[in-house]
């Protein structure tokens, strides 16, 4: 590369990057018109800043992963994630122990408004018993699996599920506050088998439904019947 | 949380967001998940309300990268390189992309931290200087002189000089 003063490579850095004044651009255009050096080392610049540039929008060719976006464009899926790391919370062990029913339940949506999904969790959440296999379909066909109950730290009432649209798979936790069940952590798992756990399939994202679990569960999940008595008192 | 404009102005700006993260990390898969820490970050912790939420996505993402490669030596990881192209090009284009990648991605790690951010929100991702100073947290002249920096110690890579 040209031999030119740290001042002058400072200056053409700023002219690459758009960030001269018009009076500082007036001048170094002159003297690129008359400097040999000068001319030289922007090229050699700007040659190196576009192979760069070519290397990284080559590799970015593509849209976003599916499941990012859809954190995004999704509230409930937030955590959602791409890969798989470890679960090791209680909530699944203690899953594992609740002698629940399964079988589909269609919720009503004559009181509610059924474009709105999280709305359909809500009431799903407030009307049914955790179990530990089988599915509770929604209207909007995804399916529900309340997997315990707890009491949070600061008093409300807040369910783990799972919950499934499709192929998709996500482990969550929603806290009751003012009548309706909000998601406050969910991450994405990927599915085995119908019978069994889930794995989860981003390690941060699970980590953190896990983590959130941990850290507001005020005591042990209810047992059913105190579950079931809250249910018939909606959660009073 | 984040607000439904919030998020829709998140959305707007992923694919950006996205190349900004793959230039970090050097490979497409890692910068998806630089990205996905990211958005997992924002949604779960928010944005400051009098924050703009893009400049502060930026922020975020920068910090999640700091702490990735605080928590392991990423420089020597990329002699392996991502293998996701999902086009179909030529063995003898895709030997050619790979070995330029490689060029590229090693002397870019050999750039401080600092100076690599600083280099990639300008010349990558087209911030401005003043935006890349609110996203580092720094004067408008330090990113300035990072980035004239960064440049100089890439215009002294032979690897990357011989190349071209």
């Amino acid at each position: 590369m040209a031999d030119i003063s740290e001042h002058d490579h400072e200056l053409l850095s700023r002219y690459l990057d758009g960030e001269l004044s018009e009076q500082e651009l007036a001048l170094l255009r002159k003297r690129l018109a008359s400097e040999l050096s000068l001319n030289r080392h922007l090229k050699e610049m700007r040659a190196l800043q576009s192979k760069i540039q070519a290397v990284y929008e080559d590799m970015a060719r593509g849209d976003a992963p599916a499941p990012i976006r859809q954190m995004l464009e999704h509230p409930r899926t937030q955590a959602g994630a791409l890969r798989s790391r470890r679960l090791t919370h209680w909530g699944y062990g203690l899953a594992a122990s609740l002698i629940v029913a399964a079988g589909a339940v269609q919720i009503s949506t004559q009181k509610h408004d059924v474009n709105d999904p999280d709305q359909l969790l809500s009431i799903a959440l407030d009307d049914s018993e955790s179990m530990a296999s089988g599915w509770e379909a929604l209207a909007d066909g995804r399916k529900l699996r309340p997997v315990l109950s707890f009491q949070s730290t600061s008093g409300d009432w807040c369910r783990e599920y799972m919950l499934a649209d499709g192929d998709l798979r996500w482990h969550g936790v929603a806290c009751r506050h003012d009548g309706t069940w909000s998601t406050d952590v969910v991450a994405s798992v990927e599915p085995t088998d119908e019978s069994a756990a889930y794995r989860p399939a981003g390690a941060s994202t699970s980590e953190a439904v896990n983590n959130y679990i941990s850290a507001s569960a005020a005591d042990i999940p209810l047992s059913l019947s105190e579950e079931a008595g809250l249910i018939a008192r909606d959660w009073q | 949380m984040l607000s439904d404009p919030q998020r829709d102005a998140l959305l707007a700006e992923i694919e950006r967001l996205r190349r900004f993260c793959i230039s970090l990390t050097g490979t497409t898969a890692d910068g998806d998940d630089l990205l996905q820490s990211t958005v997992e970050r924002l949604l779960q912790k928010g944005v400051p309300r009098d924050a703009h939420v893009i400049k502060w996505a930026y922020k975020v993402c920068k910090n999640a990268w700091i702490d990735e490669i605080r928590a392991r030596d990423v420089r020597q990881r990329y002699p392996k390189m991502a293998q996701d192209d999902t086009g179909m090009p030529s063995a003898e284009q895709t030997a050619s992309k790979q070995r330029e990648l490689e060029i590229v991605n090693e002397a870019l790690s050999q750039l401080p931290t600092d100076q690599r951010l600083a280099l990639m929100l300008v010349a990558i991702d087209g911030k401005s200087y003043a935006e890349a100073a609110e996203i580092m947290d720094v004067p408008v002249g330090t990113i300035m002189s990072r980035i004239a920096r960064a440049r100089r110690s890439l215009a002294a890579n032979e690897k990357l000089i011989k190349d071209d």
